[in-house]
């Protein structure tokens, strides 16, 4: 199980990956293309649509890697039990929002699904598509928060402590 | 209940989510809720879910991810020992000589780089042991290469850029731009300060190693031919106007790529460890804007931000004043948050009043960009103070004081664009617009 996970959520981080390098591949498309006379049509747009997917997907693998920053005045100072407080009080706070987030994500592409919506551009595109890959990474998230915070209840330390940058550092900050 | 009770409240609980160590996008997101359930009548949810996908399905936003991702495959290669050799006989004449690689290393690398961490790493990993190794003075070595590192951040690409102009919905194009003559004028005022340091202390230099004739620095000079060919490709394609920031990122991942296969570090272990080292910190600042492209959304359905700039409009502030306070505001929550979070609270709560005070947005977002540099040499939160320690194993407080004359110029380089203003101007002016 513990392995199955840890290779779901660096699977979701490839893909992560994968729609981040189309961003690049879809814009030297453009350039070269306009240079050679052709018209890229939608690009901007499904760009777009990669850059969502590609965020949103990395989320969960971000936290485990414990890139996604916050202010470790406390948290850097507190031992033992607080520290383990603290720790259960952030995550508590963050698995009710995100999943709040999370429900309002799903009923948002439930709607764009049901009501067939699709975007303005040349090329129609159905909205529950891109959107769903939005749904998914926030999904992967809270599973993730899910995950950690059962972690520090049953009093082991949450992943992202022992975070040892997977692929080098990154420092473009 | 009265606006400024409203703003109070929400701001303590900003406050206590950040310092309690919610990460900062979900303690943006936590803000935003309790001022949608709190203060208003409208639907939180709903609108979290719309605002959020209309801010992250966003085309002005994918210059970040491409900028980020060239940083991370340059970070792989010999960039940084080729600027080096690149540079030393060109510096070692001056007064202070080889001290300037850093200065003149980090523009450099700060115009193929968005981000001032990675540049002072980047520059730092070469500068600090050669510098060492020669017996140069640790302090000023130290300091200057803080210093320098936060150029990264000014001169274009840069990141931070490209979150305020999302944020403030201000031309990225025009901001890289505009960044480009205060960048050189930082550069000069570091530099200058090296010098007459090394001419007061002259005890403290090494002295030169040896002569070299003007045909050995030409020669040298060959190394820094990669740089600047991503230099041309990517500031060259934005200026001349044939290139959109995404389209010119693009293009700098694609010659970032090529310099690395030439240089013979590109290998797919390097290109995967690359592409996922960009996802990390992309995804980071994506997730940061998602919460602040909310936060906005709250704080306009709060009424806090327009009540607040109507209020300095009819106290008749000179707008002097206001960049001022702003100044001494932006240096102390520096101290404590980074750049990025500093950013989008700014495009969140403050942008309104400094409209309202006649302030124009893109001088406004080199003035964010340079105090932004100020957060990064300042003391306990602080990245370049964070790589420095990293690269010297010196305690933070050391660096912090090493680096506090670098710290003092930045602030005289804001009075300098607040008097001459069209340091920022001039090249956006010149531009080829589309």
């Amino acid at each position: 199980m513990r392995t199955l996970l840890d290779r779901f959520y660096r699977g979701t981080g490839i893909v992560a990956g994968f729609f981040l390098v189309m961003i690049a591949v879809m814009a030297l498309i453009q350039i070269f293309g306009r240079l050679l006379g052709y018209a890229v049509h939608s690009f901007d747009e499904f760009a777009g649509y990669s850059m969502a997917a590609s965020a949103f997907l990395g989320l969960a693998w971000t936290l485990r890697t414990n890139e996604h920053i916050r202010v470790t005045l406390l948290l850097g100072h507190a031992r033992g039990g607080t520290r383990r407080a603290l720790e259960l009080l952030c995550l508590a706070l963050a698995t009710a929002l995100v999943g709040f987030f999370a429900w309002h994500v799903l009923s948002m592409v439930w709607l764009s699904y049901t009501l067939n919506d699709v975007s303005q551009g040349l090329v129609p595109v159905k909205l529950w598509i891109p959107q769903g890959a939005m749904a998914i990474g926030i999904v992967v998230l809270l599973i993730a928060l899910v995950d950690d915070l059962l972690a520090v209840l049953s009093g082991r330390p949450p992943s992202y402590d022992s975070a040892t940058a997977d692929g080098g550092p990154a420092f473009e900050r | 209940m009265e606006l400024w009770a409203v703003a109070t409240i929400l701001l303590v609980a900003l406050a206590a989510f950040m310092i309690l160590g919610l990460w900062i996008s979900i303690a943006l997101l936590a803000v935003s809720f309790t001022a949608m359930v709190a203060f208003t009548n409208s639907p939180a949810g709903p609108l979290m879910a719309t605002t959020i996908w209309g801010a992250s399905a966003s085309w002005s936003l994918t210059p970040l991810p491409l900028f980020i991702w060239m940083g991370e495959i340059l970070f792989r290669t010999k960039v940084s020992e080729d600027m080096f050799r690149g540079l030393a006989p060109w510096v070692e004449p001056l007064p202070g000589r080889l001290m300037h690689t850093n200065v003149v290393g980090c523009g450099i690398f700060a115009a193929i780089s968005g981000s001032s961490a990675a540049t002072a790493a980047t520059i730092g990993r070469i500068t600090v042991p050669e510098l060492q190794k020669r017996g140069y003075d640790e302090s000023m070595a130290v300091g200057s290469l803080a210093g320098a590192g936060t150029l990264g951040l000014l001169i274009p690409p840069s990141i931070i850029m490209i979150v305020y102009g999302v944020a403030a919905d201000v031309s990225i194009a025009r901001l890289f731009v505009a960044g480009v003559l205060p960048g050189i004028l930082l550069m000069l005022l570091f530099s200058g300060y090296i010098g007459i340091w090394a001419m007061l202390n002259p005890g403290r230099t090494p002295p030169r190693e040896r002569v070299t004739t003007l045909g050995e620095k030409v020669a040298a000079a060959r190394h820094l031919l990669p740089t600047v060919f991503l230099i041309a490709a990517v500031i060259g394609s934005i200026y001349a106007g044939i290139a959109t920031p995404t389209e010119a990122a693009a293009l700098g991942v694609l010659g970032a790529l090529v310099v690395s296969a030439v240089g013979g570090s590109l290998t797919w272990q390097s290109f995967k460890a690359s592409v996922m080292g960009a996802v990390k910190t992309s995804t980071m600042i994506a997730f940061i804007l998602a919460g602040a492209a909310f936060l906005t959304v709250a704080m306009g359905f709060t009424g806090v931000p327009r009540a607040m700039a109507a209020w300095i409009g009819e106290q008749g502030f000179e707008s002097w004043q206001l960049i001022a306070v702003l100044t001494v505001l932006f240096i102390v929550l520096g101290c404590f948050l980074d750049g990025i979070s500093m950013v989008v609270l700014t495009a969140s709560v403050i942008l309104p009043s400094v409209k309202a005070a006649g302030i124009d947005l893109l001088w406004f977002g080199i003035f964010v960009v340079l105090v932004v540099e100020m957060a990064q040499i300042t003391p306990p939160v602080g990245f370049n103070l964070f790589v420095i320690q990293g690269l010297t194993g010196r305690s933070i407080f050391y660096i912090a004081r090493a680096s506090w004359p670098f710290f003092v110029l930045l602030l005289v380089s804001v009075g300098l664009i607040w008097v001459f203003p069209e340091i920022v101007y001039f090249l956006p002016g010149q531009m080829f617009s589309k």
